[in-house]
């Protein structure tokens, strides 16, 4: 067989390897992606999307957007989640110690806000943070204030 | 890459008798156990490398050493693609899935399989080559 047209044979044959190859391997992905994406569709039916921020009071700020917690997660759940969380059980109820390591005093601590979508405004309970449970879309923020203080988060 | 060779060394009747005995053996004796009904598609696929090995054979194992090992390679490449396409062909039509997703769910093995094989005839087969060359075995092949 001629030299140039051995090489064009040569060069067909892994051209086709190539292009079986990686139209497969592309097939793969797309199957392992509709997979996982049908997984995520029966997720979402078991979770919710809650936005999480944590106000540290020295002008850091960590938002922690569309945060998958399971249905009934409360807000101290929630912040399990996304943050180191130190606390202590009084009955029923939890008192936040600390968040990532920001340690609560006698005069500064950790309180919740909820942000109430139809005023547009944060507002704070006087619920325990493990006895508020969310719904889908809830925006909470944990602000570290003196505990005199009805600032919510900036 | 043994039954290519012997496709190369013996011709392609030796060589594809060659595959067949190879994977018949291969289906009762694998420590992954009996190859069960994918046994007739492993020996059909191992056959065509055997007879690919008497075709390469006839048209000449010449050129340099890196013309011969490039086209080894390309040929490791193309016939385990070949292989691997036959017995996922069999796989589908026993576990009677459509034959493209049993070529999707095995892309990651032949993948793997089609590295290491082009690897092993483009590094393997020049120097296999040549020590037959070496022991007269050849003489034929080579003169052609």
């Amino acid at each position: 067989m001629q030299t140039s047209k051995r090489t064009l044979v040569f060069a067909i044959l892994a051209l086709i390897v190539w292009s079986v190859t990686a139209t497969a391997y592309a097939g793969y992905y797309h199957m392992q992606y509709r997979q996982l994406e049908d997984t995520l569709k029966a997720m979402q039916s078991l979770v919710l999307r809650v936005n999480i921020l944590i106000n540290y009071g020295n002008g850091t700020r960590e938002w922690h957007n569309a945060t998958l917690v399971p249905i009934s997660a409360t807000v101290f759940n929630a912040t399990s989640v996304v943050a180191e969380v130190d606390y202590t059980m009084y009955g029923e109820y939890v008192l936040i110690n600390s968040i990532n390591g920001v340690q609560g005093t006698s005069d500064v601590g950790w309180i919740w806000w909820i942000w109430d979508h139809a005023t547009s405004q944060w507002k704070s309970t006087l619920e325990a943070s493990n006895k508020h449970v969310l719904i889908d879309g809830d925006i909470i923020g944990w602000n570290y204030q003196n505990w005199a203080s009805t600032s919510p988060p900036s | 890459m043994t039954t290519f060779f012997v496709g190369v060394l013996f011709g392609g009747i030796a060589g594809g008798l060659f595959g067949t005995l190879v994977m018949f053996v291969n289906g009762f004796l694998s420590p992954w156990g009996f190859a069960g009904l994918i046994l007739p598609f492993q020996i059909v696929g191992m056959s065509i490398i055997g007879i690919a090995g008497g075709i390469f054979r006839r048209y000449g194992v010449t050129g340099s050493t890196t013309r011969v090992a490039l086209e080894s390679a390309v040929l490791g490449s193309f016939l385990t693609l070949i292989y691997d396409i036959i017995t996922n062909t069999g796989v589908a039509l026993i576990s009677n899935v459509p034959v493209v997703l049993a070529l999707m769910y095995g892309v990651v093995f032949s993948l793997v399989h089609i590295v290491s094989n082009t690897l092993l005839f483009g590094l393997a087969f020049t120097p296999l080559m040549k020590t037959f060359r070496a022991f007269g075995e050849l003489r034929t092949v080579a003169d052609k």
